[in-house]
């Protein structure tokens, strides 16, 4: 029997199953996760092999895609202010009310950064502070940027920056918004090992101060390892008709 | 803590990244913006040019009083209630009484006795539009005449003439003199009669002396003799004096009296050539402006559809940054608006810079007098709007597409 979150745990997933169509209406991919729980602040490394169903695990734990099933989804995106119970909110497809707490509480960082073309790092950052539905806060974007190494970035376009610095300028924007949880896909995935070390590195370093529990799909468990991730690997089998993915420990 | 959540769409945000993503990608926003333009300014000197000709043949009518007005051309019996609720038509600006047609003849003749003039006297009060915003003969001793009066009496303003009335009595006639002052000279063209102009009051006594009663205001007796006999309350009048508030009111006016049994006489079918004229230009507008609205709407619609689908990972990306669903399809609406303005603001602009030299090339066309083109403050406003309404429809599809793209997209990087 699995039980609830305790104040110390941001997240608790239980019984949840998602399936992913192929090319005819019949799922080609089932991904299991019988036992998923994150302790706030705790850095989780997931890792897998291509198409394993990291990202897709990702989705539904940054609220954007629903699972055909699940026992228990419990979230507590601030400590000491209760247990938010989404399984309703998810089964029932309340997209926007889980808009609005995604905003509010999960920042994505992505494989490209994704960093809106038309504005410069410093207005990326402050949309998503005022998505998130903070007051504006330039000296917190400032302060991040300068533990970051990006301070005289501030004011450029993403197609005026290298990959490194994109991928740390998408780190700052996710951070600015003071999220709780930050979940990161491939941030790594086209950067070169030195910059790739420098991009997990300042991400490590500015969430970790910032108090954002970080769960980062990699194909590098190397890397994860050494910022002290705590593994997990998404093991895929094939069956019959589908693929089965399942969420295990490393 | 979830009952807590706004979701208010947060306007004044989108629109500001609508317009970032236009500045981003100025050279389209620029080429659309000129696309909008010179769709636009054909249409706003097409419409220049059917406004100026219009106004011109409209103004051409409001010159002359009377085309506004609306005779009876027999007289008949026109209750007080009848005058009561023609009056408060808003499309009628001036109605007075009048005496029946007999009644109404009178004699003029100067204080030293030469000339005798013929003539008829017309009630008149103010806002009088034969009085031109002069002042109204008032009481029993003023009158208005004529220029042509004014010569053969001899009368300039200020001048005393003579008043005389008569009526016949078991076959005998009977006069009464009353000296009037001149307080103003009209142009004849203006009455085209040479009849004068009196207050309703001395129109009223003369009629009531001549149909045997007394008038103890003038001291004129009644045919009787003996105690004078007064006339009672009136009921009715004979006649009216009316006029339209405008030009365009007459063919409806004279209608609806005509509806009512009335004979009446206007100058109607000038009104009615002008305003075919005018509903000619304006179906000639509208189906240029229908065509050029529709392929406005088209291009700059495709456009944005287009748009939407080339970045649909950055408007996923808004999405799951927190921008909601109807937030996002709002973006593509105000885009479409944004680019309108652009593009219609220049458009006016460039047509009020070229309206005097349109004015220069078509002046005296067809006779006509003072601007050709004719644009206001008022006409580019609505233009404005209406182009920025018209952007807004155009991003409408492309909106609702948008509405569609799921945040999940942002997450995967193809």
């Amino acid at each position: 029997m699995t039980e609830g979150p305790t104040c110390d745990d941001i997240m608790s997933v239980t019984g949840l199953t998602m399936s992913r169509p192929g090319l005819g209406e019949e799922p080609n991919f089932l991904l299991s996760v019988p036992d998923f729980k994150v302790r706030r602040g705790a850095r989780i490394g997931l890792i897998g092999e291509s198409g394993s169903g990291k990202t897709t695990f990702l989705e539904v734990l940054g609220l954007l895609a629903w699972p055909d099933a699940v026992t228990q989804y419990d979230f507590a995106p601030a400590a000491g202010q209760g247990v938010m119970n989404l399984r309703e909110a998810l089964q029932g497809r309340q997209s926007s009310l889980l808009t609005e707490l995604r905003a509010r509480t999960i920042g994505f960082v992505l494989q490209d950064g994704g960093l809106l073309p038309y504005l410069t790092v410093r207005e990326n950052a402050e949309l998503s502070q005022r998505l998130s539905r903070q007051a504006s806060a330039p000296e917190r974007i400032k302060i991040l940027a300068q533990t970051m190494g990006i301070v005289d970035y501030l004011d450029r376009y993403q197609s005026t920056l290298s990959g490194g610095q994109r991928q740390r300028a998408a780190v700052l924007r996710t951070l600015a918004a003071n999220v709780s949880l930050l979940l990161a896909d491939e941030p790594t995935a086209s950067l070169d090992p030195r910059n790739s070390d420098a991009v997990l590195e300042a991400m490590v370093h500015s969430g970790t101060e910032a108090g954002a529990t970080m769960i980062v799909a990699s194909h590098n468990a190397d890397l994860l390892a050494a910022y002290e991730f705590e593994l997990m690997r998404i093991e895929v089998s094939e069956g019959e008709t589908y693929r089965h993915a399942t969420l295990v420990a490393a | 803590m979830m009952q807590g959540f706004v979701k208010i769409p947060r306007f004044g945000l989108v629109f500001a990244l609508a317009l970032k993503d236009l500045r981003h990608g100025w050279p389209t926003t620029f080429c659309l913006s000129i696309a909008v333009t010179t769709t636009l300014l054909p249409l706003l000197v097409l419409f220049g040019l059917k406004f100026g000709v219009v106004t011109n043949l409209i103004d051409a009518l409001r010159a002359d009083p009377n085309v506004r007005e609306i005779r009876l051309v027999r007289d008949t019996e026109l209750s007080l209630g009848w005058f009561e609720r023609l009056g408060e038509r808003e499309d009628v600006a001036f109605l007075l009484p009048r005496a029946n047609f007999l009644a109404s003849s009178v004699r003029l003749r100067a204080i030293d006795g030469r000339g005798l003039l013929e003539t008829r006297m017309v009630p008149t009060a103010a806002g009088d539009p034969l009085l031109q915003g002069g002042v109204a003969p008032a009481g029993t001793q003023e009158i208005m005449v004529t220029t042509r009066v004014a010569l053969e009496a001899k009368a300039a303003v200020g001048d005393r003439l003579e008043l005389i009335v008569q009526r016949a009595v078991f076959q005998t006639r009977q006069a009464k003199k009353l000296s009037v002052v001149v307080i103003g000279i009209i142009p004849r063209d203006l009455l085209q009669t040479d009849d004068i102009l009196v207050s309703p009051e001395l129109e009223n006594h003369v009629e009531t002396w001549r149909q045997g009663y007394a008038v103890p205001e003038l001291g004129w007796p009644d045919d009787a003799g003996g105690e004078d006999r007064l006339r009672p309350e009136r009921q009715s009048y004979s006649s009216f004096r009316l006029y339209t508030a405008d030009v365009r009111n007459v063919p409806g006016l004279r209608d609806v009296l005509l509806i009512e049994g009335l004979d009446v006489r206007t100058r109607a079918e000038e009104v009615i050539r002008v305003l075919v004229i005018e509903r000619s230009l304006t179906l000639i507008f509208l189906a240029i402006s229908t065509l050029g609205v529709i392929g406005f709407v088209l291009t700059l619609g495709l456009h944005l559809a287009a748009t939407v689908v080339d970045k649909a990972r950055e408007l996923a990306i808004l999405r799951l940054l927190g921008l909601s669903s109807a937030e996002l399809s709002l973006l593509p609406c105000l885009q479409g608006i944004a680019i309108a303005a652009f593009g219609a603001g220049f458009a006016c602009v460039l047509a009020l810079i070229g309206q005097p030299l349109v004015n220069r090339v078509f002046a005296g066309l067809g006779g006509m007098e003072g601007q050709v083109s004719h644009l206001t403050g008022a006409h580019l406003l609505w233009a404005l709007v209406a182009t920025m309404a018209a952007g807004g429809l155009s991003g409408s599809a492309a909106g609702a597409r948008s509405a569609q793209i799921e945040p999940r997209r942002g997450l995967r990087y193809d």
